[in-house]
């Protein structure tokens, strides 16, 4: 019954929003939150439920955001077609780094991909011609919907909010198909014992990449409109403090919960604007969470609001219902991630 | 179903504080207006205070380059002090950003200095990535940018005439630079390696002075760049050893030029050195103290150097402890002259804002230490620069030449 | 010739550098079976210690060096109990982002306290050169050379000869069989880091007076440290100095001849192509971690 009010309430409070808050800088806020929203749950895909922690996930963002800075300039293209291709092309990106980067297990994988992404920064700070290197493409034209010149209430802030915010349905939608039903069974079973699925048959290794190209297909399309919405791409784009953002947004929200990590992406974009606090003082925090979060609670916030709530109801006499409950809405999310 | 009707709780949650806290936030647009009657009202009178002028300065104060930020309040808040914290009886306020020179935190900050602090001037932002990225915000709020230090020629381009009406730069680029400075270096050698920072700086630097300096006849053999905070250089060293040209042109500022001026007298290196970034510098001698005569002998020309002002050069160590830069030196001269003259300017409109501030830069031109200030059709100043170099470990200003407008 | 043989020693020295960083990861990966993402920062500490001691505290460089050395494995006890213990037990992504926020921490902390301009170190040996034909070297580059294969050395003995070096080994060889045989594993577990954290202050006491010390200083360091880490094979100290020394060679030889900005993928190249027809290192044996 809560649910049914609470759906509309809260399209209507996401739709809302620009009429209420006006002042451009807190829709920059919030247009800066949604892209990490997008950009985190692209990378959770791969990182989360599978496990396949790369450190090359901003080179996908920022392959996405250069095949638009590139192209948008030159052809006018419209910016569902920029995002596409984008998509696309970083898909192609991703399956050529996947091929070495998946012979390795674990660690070394992690080490291989900071590596391509550190190559792949310095084709962007070099190959001046393409990219501009250092000088930054910049005049990236606004989104239109058609060609050129179109829809000029498309670039304006609260356009951009409602793009991202259809951005982030579309990505939202991608990450719940991928990974619920039968696909997400399959990378649940495979995080929680890969020998064990290999020996039922399971194609480890082509789940594993079929994650790992998702989800930088996604952050290839979040990267091209992010591009449009910035007007500039730099090759900090591909850069490693990404990485830590996104770590930071995904292990702090909770692997594998969606939910926390929307929260978190949006609450640690906002919060740092509102304090104010030094950006060194800002990540030293950040940090003790993280390594706070990781260590006693691998499943992140949500999963310590998860298990605080269950202790709750358990001292309630709802025990039985919620049990019923708890397991009619369970998805592939209730496991431990990481559990040993 | 608990869960998502928790989780929807926590976001309309957050909604609201945010909400909640816009509202209280949004006011202070309107105390904006308060300083536009204010002066009109109260222009005979003393009694009443003026209400301050919000300067904000967006720039690098964390990441690789956080120095330069830190240079630049240096510059701003001694010329503030100097003049005893006001402007044209306008109290000036002092707000920062940290843009850590990235483009997304750079659109960030200049969107708070504008709708939160409601800043009437921004001075920044820092790296030409930075500024590149603001310069579209700047037409929309309304709001002026006097750019210190980014040197890209996009900047000069796009600039007044070249469309963005709100964008000022006050450092010359390359193409400026390298027409005054290549003269002293075809004066002295025929055939010359570039050694430059891969980035819009060392890499527009080092395409002006090979276009300028071929047609001096001068050969230019090679042009290398490299990262800031890198380490190693004697690859490119030895290459260039290697090459024999005559001379060697540095782009690179303090903290990297040690290292490689370190590397380059370990591997003998003798080359003729030439340097266009801050190694001519106080600030390099101070930095160097342990191992003296690294900068022995090379020529620089630059946007400041010791000499120009003396006032400014014994000002700033007995304010700082620590010695003056060209950035600590530039973010001065902007603040006590420039942003001084068209704040004054502005105040015979009566009424100080964004607007007539953004005006007034247009119109002023004001006697300084390093020449006539004044901004062109592109809103470019031309401040001089100067020619210095270093004998028995002293600085020795060579000539002070003038800037004009780039020929092509 | 002549060119080649300059950038050849170049690689060398280049080598020896990464060598002496990734002897401590490497050390440390052998015992405790982890990568120690903060080891970088672990060289950036003991980088700043030395400018505290020698630069602003007038100590004489030897014994700055020796009480950096001192005071970093004091620092790697800390760090092993704050850091590596509560997750020496949990899965290897644990670990990555357990010790990857050990290092947010320590990179900003330090920019707090030094600000991030960076500092000099310069000493008599790192100002005079020894030249000798064409090839010129200076004295600091010598010393590095000689305290990496001195400190091989020493650290080869303690661990094939002494009752904690063994113990060490047993520990890495069989970490269940070790307990059952009564073996400190925390106390190993302190040693062993105080080696690696002590390994990380040497390196950066030869090193910061040839170049200098700021905040971000360990992380390029440390990714090449890593790769030689994983190219010699996981744990295996001796495969890592030799694949420090390779990707160093590879580094000098590929920034002379073919490009100088796009040096730093060198490393990961080989490190790829390696690693395709050998997963498990140059002279690795297959582990399941």
């Amino acid at each position: 019954m809560g649910k049914k009010l609470l759906l509309p309430l809260l399209v209507i409070i996401l739709l809302g929003m620009p009429l209420i808050v006006r002042l451009p800088y807190f829709l920059h806020i919030l247009i800066l939150s949604a892209m990490y929203v997008a950009y985190a749950l692209s990378y959770d895909i791969s990182a989360g439920h599978l496990g396949s922690v790369s450190l090359a996930h901003p080179a996908f963002f920022g392959t996405g955001a250069y095949v638009t800075g590139i192209l948008a300039p030159m052809f006018g293209t419209p910016f569902w077609a920029n995002f596409l291709l984008a998509a696309a092309l970083v898909m192609i990106l991703a399956f050529i780094m996947a091929q070495p980067a998946f012979r390795l297990a674990d660690i070394s994988f992690a080490i291989v991909t900071l590596g391509l992404a550190v190559s792949l920064q310095l084709v962007a700070q070099n190959w001046v011609e393409l990219t501009r290197g250092p000088m930054c493409i910049n005049n990236i034209p606004a989104v239109s919907l058609f060609s050129k010149g179109s829809s000029v209430l498309l670039s304006s802030l609260q356009g951009y909010y409602y793009l991202f915010l259809l951005v982030n349905i579309v990505v939202i939608v991608i990450y719940r198909l991928v990974t619920t039903g039968r696909i997400g069974r399959t990378f649940t079973a495979i995080r929680n014992d890969e020998i064990l699925s290999a020996t039922q048959g399971i194609n480890v290794l082509r789940y594993k990449q079929l994650a790992f190209l998702i989800g930088a297909a996604l952050a290839g399309g979040v990267g091209s409109i992010w591009a449009h919405y910035m007007t500039v791409v730099c090759p900090d784009y591909l850069g490693l403090s990404y990485t830590l953002n996104l770590l930071i947004i995904v292990f702090i929200g909770g692997v594998t919960n969606y939910r926390g990590i929307i929260v978190t992406a949006v609450v640690l974009t906002i919060v740092p604007e509102v304090l104010r606090v030094a950006p060194s003082i800002r990540l030293i925090l950040y940090g003790i969470l993280l390594f706070l979060a990781i260590v006693l609670m691998p499943e992140g916030l949500a999963g310590l609001v998860d298990s605080v709530r269950r202790r709750l109801r358990k001292s309630t006499s709802e025990l039985q219902s919620a049990a019923a409950e708890n397991q009619s809405a369970s998805d592939s999310n209730d496991a431990t991630p990481f559990s040993e | 179903m608990k869960r998502k009707l928790t989780f929807a709780l926590v976001i309309s949650l957050i909604f609201v504080t945010l909400l909640s806290s816009c509202a209280p936030l949004a006011t202070p647009t309107e105390a904006t207006q308060a300083p536009t009657q204010a002066p009109t009202q109260v222009s005979s009178e003393e009694t009443i205070p003026k209400e301050p002028i919000v300067i904000g300065v967006p720039s690098a104060f964390s990441g690789p380059i956080a120095y330069v930020g830190e240079s630049y309040m240096m510059g701003y808040t001694l010329a503030l002090e100097e003049l005893g914290n006001e402007i044209a009886g306008y109290p000036i306020k002092l707000v920062t950003a940290d843009n850590a020179c990235n483009p997304d935190q750079a659109v960030t900050a200049v969107r708070k200095l504008v709708d939160v602090d409601n800043v009437d001037l921004i001075l920044g932002s820092g790296c030409s990535s930075a500024t590149l990225a603001v310069m579209p915000l700047l037409p929309e709020a309304e709001i002026a940018q006097i750019t210190e230090g980014s040197t890209n020629p996009k900047i000069y381009d796009g600039s007044g005439v070249g469309g963005n009406i709100w964008q000022f730069r006050y450092v010359p680029d390359d193409r400026i630079m390298a027409e005054g400075f290549a003269p002293f270096i075809a004066a002295e050698v025929k055939s010359l390696s570039i050694l430059a920072y891969n980035d819009d700086y060392g890499r527009g630097a080092a395409q002006s002075y090979q276009d300028i300096l071929g047609g001096l006849g001068v050969e230019v053999v090679s042009t290398e760049y490299f990262e800031r905070g890198g380490a190693d250089f004697r690859p490119l060293l030895l290459n260039i050893k290697e090459d024999k040209p005559e001379g060697l042109l540095l782009v690179a500022t303090e903290s990297d030029g040690i290292v490689i001026l370190r590397q380059l007298k370990e591997l003998g290196l003798t080359q003729k050195l030439f340097a266009r970034g801050a190694i001519v510098t106080p600030l390099f001698m101070e930095m160097t103290k342990k191992e003296p005569g690294l900068n022995e002998g090379i020529m620089e020309g630059t946007w400041w150097a010791p000499g120009l002002d003396p006032k400014f050069d014994v000002a700033f160590v007995n304010r700082w402890g620590t010695a003056p830069s060209p950035h600590r030196a530039t973010s001065y001269f902007i603040m006590r002259y420039v942003v001084k003259a068209a704040i004054e300017e502005a105040a015979k409109t009566g009424t100080v804002d964004r607007k007539s501030i953004r005006d007034a830069l247009e119109k002023i031109s004001v006697e300084t230490p390093v020449g006539v200030i004044s901004f062109d059709a592109h809103h470019q100043a031309y401040p001089n620069m100067a020619v210095s170099t270093v004998e028995n470990g002293t600085i020795k200003l060579l000539q002070v030449l003038e800037t004009k407008a780039p020929t092509k | 010739m002549d060119i080649f043989i300059l950038h050849l020693i170049n690689g060398i020295t280049l080598g020896a550098m990464y060598a002496l960083v990734a002897t401590g990861l490497s050390v440390v990966f052998g015992v405790l079976r982890m990568v120690n993402f903060a080891h970088g920062d672990l060289f950036m500490l003991s980088g700043y210690l030395l400018v505290f001691l020698y630069v602003e505290k007038g100590v004489p460089y030897g014994l700055a060096v020796v009480f950096t050395v001192a005071g970093m494995v004091l620092v790697g006890f800390l760090f092993e109990r704050i850091v590596i213990r509560p997750v020496v037990h949990r899965t290897w992504r644990i670990q990555l982002i357990a010790t990857l926020a050990a290092s947010i921490v320590l990179t900003n902390l330090a920019i707090l306290i030094w600000g991030t301009t960076p500092r000099q170190a310069p000493t008599i040996l790192s100002q005079n050169v020894f030249r000798v034909a064409s090839v010129n070297i200076s004295y600091q580059r010598i010393l590095l050379l000689v305290v990496a294969v001195v400190s091989f050395l020493l650290l080869t003995w303690f661990v094939q000869k002494t009752r904690t070096g063994k113990a060490m080994r047993a520990i890495s060889q069989n970490r269940e069989a070790s307990v059952v045989y009564g073996l400190d594993i925390h106390g190993i577990s302190s040693i062993t880091f105080g080696i690696g954290s002590g390994f990380a202050a040497l390196a950066a006491s030869i090193i910061t007076p040839l170049y200098s010390v700021e905040p971000t200083v360990g992380a390029m360091v440390m990714m090449k440290a890593l790769a030689a880490v994983i190219l010699g094979g996981l744990g295996h100290v001796r495969g890592t100095i030799y694949a420090a020394v390779l990707l160093g060679i590879t580094e000098a030889l590929f920034a002379g001849y073919v490009s100088y900005p796009f040096r730093d993928a060198a490393a990961f190249i080989v490190l790829i192509f390696v690693l395709l027809l050998r997963p498990q290192g140059i002279f690795g044996r297959k582990v399941s971690i």
